[in-house]
């Protein structure tokens, strides 16, 4: 159990010390202090669990603490943890063999980084070399690849970028799900590549038409554009396969992986390419190898854990696994839709991909609220600006029918709840919720009748 | 593109290791990589038999016994976060970072690289100003392997339109970096010291004029601590030897003690506050950055740092270096040696000169990094035994004694 005295150290601290925003936001939503985590559940010092479907945007795709990840973890922790340059160490031969036998045939270059971001910039930097006479790149519109500068000026959310513009004028948004929009953006051969998330993700997640993927990457290849596929919340069998573009039976230029790949034990991402886009970058007159080399952080035990989690994924057949059990979670959702449409709008999924699409920013917060009294987290989108956010749900691909079920008697009463509440109550509440970062600090806090004193504020 | 059903390919089964990895990563380690067995501090055994010594990785050191204890037992609770709960392994890092980082400098974001913390701190320096597309530092400098750390290092922007140009000022003319910071450069990024440039070559003068200057201009001043701390020049943080505080001091691996991808830039709050106070807190971020393992090794290796005094200890490895080296300048193909508490460095003849070197070292099972032009870097991590620093800067010492040292031979291994 946590004292008052032992939270409210540790609520200055990270007022003080790390993000006095995100720390007013913890304490107001009076968070209790994390504990440990196992298989679908965390479990908060104060003795309190709950079954996670928010599992950090599908970081924790074979569960917490997954047993082979954790004990590949603890072996490499105690035997050779570190990754010094021009050394080689055996976990990273296995999991370029294990990525060998799983990508699509021809991604057989790979460069390491610590984070999706990193490696999304790894892929922008290969593409600009590969293509030095084209200067446009092709997003999709609510498109997320990293909040790197760097990233920043790929992404396709315009709330992120625009404290920061200009990016620089290279970027060129076409609507998610046309394939045709892609076609006339590379058309005239200005593109260098396009980024594509096989399933949208983030609050706008949106599962494309069947052939949608096809339908650019064959546009890129009339083109001699490349594609690169950001695999990174939608790998290692999230969707029911185990990759997305595998539904429409397509093999990128460059594929980008990270997020599910370590288990949820390390950071790591990894830029796969084909050998033909390293070689067209070598020919740029300014290659350097340092140019596209690995990021200095990645260490012996993130590759020992990716690694194993690629063993752990193919052993269990888990992508088999999103594909049974998801209809159960989607099917479901559609469900929940349906008895309540007062305030959701739809439920996208793919696999055990899934969440609600919300009317509106406050619906989406009422909900995660709901669910997290009952005892189920889920993947709010903290983006209280887009029009209809949705709430994501990205179960373990380990957890079983009785906890989807779970879920979804938590949503159902969630929903009873939120039917009594008027319509024009979440929209004033979404204007509020637009607005709360002007807000008075501790405003919030007497709002929300947190017992935390809020000894942060800046001088 | 092509569409082709058939998904993977099977290795050829023959292929070892090494040859693995050398086939598939971009920028790989040669040859003559050693495949690692088991790594403690500066020894790696490796799966031949044969033992190496790391003057490559720059690190706090593997093998630590309190450093993974610590993580282990972390790793077992829970290493990456769902985040949707409070993270007492986050409190306890950035109290650490509060105690380790002079005044003003409070307010730590942590995320998974060196390259990524420095990178966090150009955005912040674009937040302050958006309309600013210059950022400035030492052509050739090591920045991280980020899109502006590497147009810093490369002199030449990667991107046609990207967001922050590099401005790249020749190593050997610091005064002209000094007068070209103007209202149109949104960061400086400097590393306090560096393989081939001393702490001293950049005077105390000289850092009151850079200082003097990004305030008269509002440009963010960016210390690349990132090889330099903690500790590896004899004290905690080089910083404390400057007499000036930059606006974010961004640190790397070796807070991950080399076994967890962790990185920090530290500011005042006053700076933080003016690109992310009162906006939704998702504006900068990633999924795993902040992680309670990231944060449980920060809070590990700090506590050692301070316990074990390990910058006592990289004076020694000064002293020694010194010592051992020192007498190698001048005489050979050897042309200058520094020594930064544990920040040592051997400039050769020439290029060829210094890949020769890097090739005997390898040859008597030192691990080094390729050289920066014409200088070979010799970073032992900071919790190498002390007969282990011995025995690498008496190989080091072995090797650069047996080259020549100009002509066509220059940098040959002189042969008995």
């Amino acid at each position: 159990m946590t004292s008052l005295d032992d939270r409210q150290r540790i609520f200055s601290a990270l007022g003080r010390h790390w993000n006095p925003t995100a720390a007013t936001m913890l304490a107001a939503a009076g968070r209790a202090v994390e504990s440990h985590a196992s298989g679908s559940r965390v479990y908060a010092e104060d003795g309190t669990e709950a079954l996670d479907l928010a599992a950090s945007y599908g970081v924790f795709l074979v569960g917490h603490g997954n047993p082979r990840v954790a004990a590949a973890v603890a072996e490499a922790l105690r035997q050779a943890p570190a990754a010094p340059p021009g050394a080689v160490h055996p976990a990273t031969a296995a999991l370029f063999r294990a990525l060998g036998e799983i990508l699509p045939a021809g991604l057989d270059r790979f460069a390491l980084g610590c984070s999706g971001a990193e490696i999304c910039e790894t892929a922008l930097r290969a593409v600009r070399l590969a293509r030095p006479d084209r200067h446009r790149i092709v997003v999709a519109d609510g498109s997320y690849h990293g909040k790197t500068l760097a990233a920043l000026s790929l992404l396709g959310q315009g709330n992120h970028r625009t404290p920061f513009e200009p990016l620089g004028g290279h970027l060129v948004v076409v609507p998610y799900g046309d394939a045709a929009a892609v076609r006339a953006a590379v058309a005239d051969g200005s593109v260098a590549a396009v980024f594509l998330e096989p399933v949208l993700g983030g609050a706008h997640l949106t599962v494309p038409p069947p052939g949608y993927v096809r339908g650019v990457a064959e546009a890129c290849a009339a083109t001699d554009t490349l594609f690169v596929a950001d695999e990174i919340q939608t790998g290692f069998g999230r969707t029911g396969r185990m990759f997305a573009v595998e539904r429409d039976d397509v093999r990128p230029d460059v594929m980008l992986l990270s997020k599910a790949l370590t288990g949820g034990f390390v950071p790591i991402g990894v830029c796969a390419l084909s050998s033909a886009v390293v070689e067209d970058a070598a020919r740029h007159p300014r290659w350097h190898p340092s140019l596209l080399t690995s990021g200095s952080a990645v260490t012996g035990v993130a590759v020992a854990a990716a690694a194993a989690t690629i063993a752990e994924v193919r052993e269990r057949d888990l992508p088999a696994r999103a594909a049974e059990l998801g209809p159960r979670l989607t099917e479901g959702l559609a469900e929940a839709v349906r008895r309540h449409p007062k305030h959701l709008r739809a439920a996208p999924g793919i696999g055990l991909m899934t969440g609600l699409r919300t009317a509106n920013p406050a619906v989406e917060l009422m909900v995660s609220i709901g669910m997290g009294m009952r005892g189920v987290h889920t993947g709010h989108s903290l983006n209280e600006q887009i029009a209809e956010p949705v709430l994501r749900m990205y179960p373990p691909l380990t957890c079983t029918a009785e906890e989807i079920d779970q879920a979804l008697a938590a949503l159902d009463e969630t929903l009873t709840w939120l039917d009594r509440q008027p319509r024009a109550l979440t929209r004033a509440a979404t204007a509020l919720l637009r607005r709360q970062y002007r807000l008075p600090p501790r405003l919030l806090l007497r709002m929300n009748k947190s017992p935390i004193r809020m000894d942060w504020q800046a001088a | 593109m092509t569409t082709n059903s058939h998904l993977g390919t099977r290795e050829a089964p023959d292929l070892d290791d090494g040859a693995v990895v050398r086939r598939h990563l971009i920028d790989g380690p040669g040859p003559q990589a050693p495949v690692i067995r088991r790594q403690v501090g500066a020894r790696i055994e490796a799966t031949d038999g044969s033992v190496w010594l790391d003057a490559a990785s720059a690190g706090f050191g593997p093998g630590h016994p309190a450093v993974t204890e610590r993580l282990v037992a972390q790793a077992g609770r829970t290493a990456l976060s769902s985040r949707i709960l409070v993270s007492r392994p986050l409190a306890e890092a950035v109290t650490a970072l509060h105690r380790l980082c002079p005044d003003p400098l409070t307010v730590s974001y942590l995320c998974n690289s060196g390259a990524e913390a420095l990178d966090s701190a150009l955005k912040l320096a674009k937040g302050t100003h958006p309309r600013r597309r210059l950022v400035m530092g030492f052509a050739g400098a090591d920045h991280g392997t980020l899109l502006h750390g590497l147009s810093l290092t490369h002199g030449f922007p990667l991107l046609p339109d990207q967001p922050l140009g590099p401005v790249a000022v020749p190593r050997d003319r610091p005064d002209e970096l000094v007068a070209r910071v103007r209202d149109d450069v949104a960061a400086v990024v400097v590393a306090p010291a560096a393989p081939g440039r001393r702490l001293a070559d950049l005077p105390a003068d000289w850092w009151r004029r850079l200082r003097a200057a990004c305030d008269h201009t509002g440009t963010l001043l960016v210390l690349d601590e990132r090889l330099t701390g903690p500790a590896r020049l004899g004290v905690d943080l080089a910083v404390t030897r400057l007499p000036v505080t930059p606006d974010a001091l961004v640190l790397g691996e070796p807070l991950g003690a080399d076994a967890v991808p962790v990185g920090c830039v530290v500011t005042s709050r006053a700076t933080y506050d003016r690109v992310y106070a009162r906006r939704n807190p998702s504006l900068h971020g990633s999924t795993f950055g902040a992680n309670p393992l990231s944060a449980a090794a920060v809070t590990a290796v700090l506590a050692v740092v301070a316990d074990e005094r390990l910058a006592d200890r990289q004076r020694e490895v000064e002293r020694l270096a010194r010592a051992r080296l020192a007498p190698l300048a001048g005489v050979g193909a050897v042309t200058d040696v520094g020594a930064d508490g544990a920040l040592i460095w051997l400039r050769l003849a020439g290029p060829d000169a210094a890949r020769a070197l890097v090739t005997e070292l390898a040859r008597d099972r030192v691990l080094a990094r390729p050289p920066d032009g014409d200088v070979v870097a010799v970073l032992p991590p900071l919790t190498a035994a002390p007969g282990d620093v011995a025995e690498l800067l008496d190989r080091v010492a072995a090797a650069g004694g047996r080259l020549t040292t100009t002509g066509p031979d220059a940098g040959r291994e002189v042969r008995a």
